[in-house]
């Protein structure tokens, strides 16, 4: 069984939409394409290539670049010689103390603790696959995985920014710092990886991996015809 | 089908015959893997709860839409935040905070902040209630145009959060002690709140029942089911 994945072959495998329960056969999926349900729309599978290098890549990168977010202010407010800085984990410190701090922990989650464990979790399950064996705890770390993927709100922090520099902009000097810039990219690398971050994407790289390291099968085992 | 699953047959008799339930089956919400519910209970690939629809669908759905409605009163109502500049404070609910905005000269983004938390979240509660009642009492679209309608609802959830974040910059940045300073208020928590319930019974709505309700109606009476 091959599924979210170019199939040369060409053989129906069975599906189930998710979203309104149609048993269906899935042909082949177009290269760079994908496969909507045939009743209700809703998308089922895209193409991914069998590599892993490009997401394990991607998500090395967005490693770098989310550490750069959360370490330089996102924006400046400067004001005749008083200069206040933001980074995102200062932002919701000042939030505790004003004494909003379950606002606090919403920016918080959405904004760096989700994003954060999602590429990491990806890259736990993706980079031991690239190297031929299975993570510890796959399974449930899958699973936190796909529970934690709809909280991630990078790209709305990004217009959340941009909003408050222009907000600011009529009576101080404001501007975007490196953070905002690494925040912008790491948005751009998690938009990339949004196929391998499908769960059926990730199972299938995973059934990828493990059946090319089962111990050959003697039943299926080419023998040499011998000549008379 | 093997004998063993001979309990949950009637069960899944219930579902219309196109379903993957009226075959005792689903696919894993999580990893898509098709799964036998009569024999396990959590997919054997991944280790998901599996269930042929979402439990308490309908009452999770409106206990989560109802409150983000109780929510969405003080969310509009209560000031998101203060600004104190030379000793004189202004509350910003999160309405004047567009109408600010938009007479500072930008229009454009005065729509967008409009657009992310007003239309936005109003839109979710409507189309929630929509689908509901589409599910319970009689569908007020075609199931294709009630699906996109959900997907829609995901799609454009968590853009409310805007407002929560501009709060959140401004607080931060501008704090020159008596000459100028924002403070977060109440209502940036109410709002918040309202985007996480509003996501919530977006999660807890099963779009399968639309498909299941259409197939009730195609078999029984018109007006039929309750």
């Amino acid at each position: 069984m091959d599924r979210g994945k170019q199939d040369e072959s060409g053989s129906a495998r069975k599906i189930v939409c998710h979203q309104c329960d149609l048993l269906q056969r899935a042909g082949a999926v177009p290269r760079g394409g994908s496969l909507r349900c045939a009743r209700c729309g809703a998308p089922l599978l895209r193409w991914v290539s069998h590599s892993l290098d490009r997401p394990v890549a991607l998500a090395l990168t967005a490693v770098v670049t989310f550490l750069i977010a959360n370490i330089f202010p996102v924006m400046t407010l400067e004001f005749q010689a008083l200069r206040m800085d933001a980074t995102m984990v200062a932002s919701v410190w000042q939030l505790h103390a004003q004494g909003e701090t379950l606002v606090g922990v919403l920016v918080l989650v959405t904004a760096v603790v989700a994003p954060a464990a999602l590429i990491l979790l990806l890259l736990w399950l993706l980079l031991p696959l690239r190297f031929g064996f299975r993570a510890p705890a796959f399974a449930p770390l899958f699973r936190l995985l796909m529970s934690l993927s709809d909280w991630a709100m990078v790209e709305v922090l990004m217009l959340g920014v941009v909003v408050a520099l222009v907000k600011l902009g009529h009576m101080a000097t404001a501007s975007a710092g490196i953070g905002m810039w690494a925040y912008g990219v790491t948005m751009l690398l998690l938009t990339s990886l949004s196929s391998s971050l499908q769960g059926d994407v990730i199972w299938s790289h995973h059934e990828d991996v493990m059946s090319r390291r089962k111990p050959h099968d003697p039943e299926r085992a080419e023998v040499a015809e011998v000549l008379p | 089908m093997s004998a063993s699953i001979g309990k949950s047959e009637d069960v899944a008799a219930q579902f219309p015959p196109h379903s993957a339930a009226h075959l005792g089956l689903t696919g894993c919400h999580a990893c898509g893997q098709i799964v036998a519910v009569g024999e396990h209970h959590h997919c054997p690939q991944c280790g998901s709860a599996v269930h042929l629809r979402k439990p308490e669908s309908l009452s999770r759905c409106w206990a989560f839409l109802l409150t983000s409605v109780v929510l969405y009163i003080p969310a509009n109502l209560l000031p998101i935040m203060q600004t104190t500049s030379l000793g004189d404070t202004q509350s910003n609910t999160i309405m004047s905070g567009i109408i600010l905005l938009w007479t500072t000269g930008s229009a454009d983004l005065a729509l967008i902040v409009f657009i992310a938390s007003m239309v936005v979240p109003l839109g979710k509660l409507l189309a929630l209630v929509v689908l509901l009642y589409s599910v319970q009492r009689r569908p007020l679209g075609s199931p294709r145009q009630l699906a996109r309608l959900y997907r829609l609802v995901e799609l454009v959830g968590k853009w409310s959060m805007l407002d929560v974040y501009v709060v959140t910059l401004l607080a931060t940045v501008v704090r020159f002690d008596a000459f100028m300073s924002v403070h977060a208020s109440s209502g940036a928590l109410a709002f918040g709140g309202v985007v996480v319930m509003t996501m919530l019974a977006a999660q807890a709505f099963d779009p399968r029942l639309i498909w299941d309700a259409l197939e009730e109606r195609g078999q029984k009476q018109p007006e039929g089911a309750g």
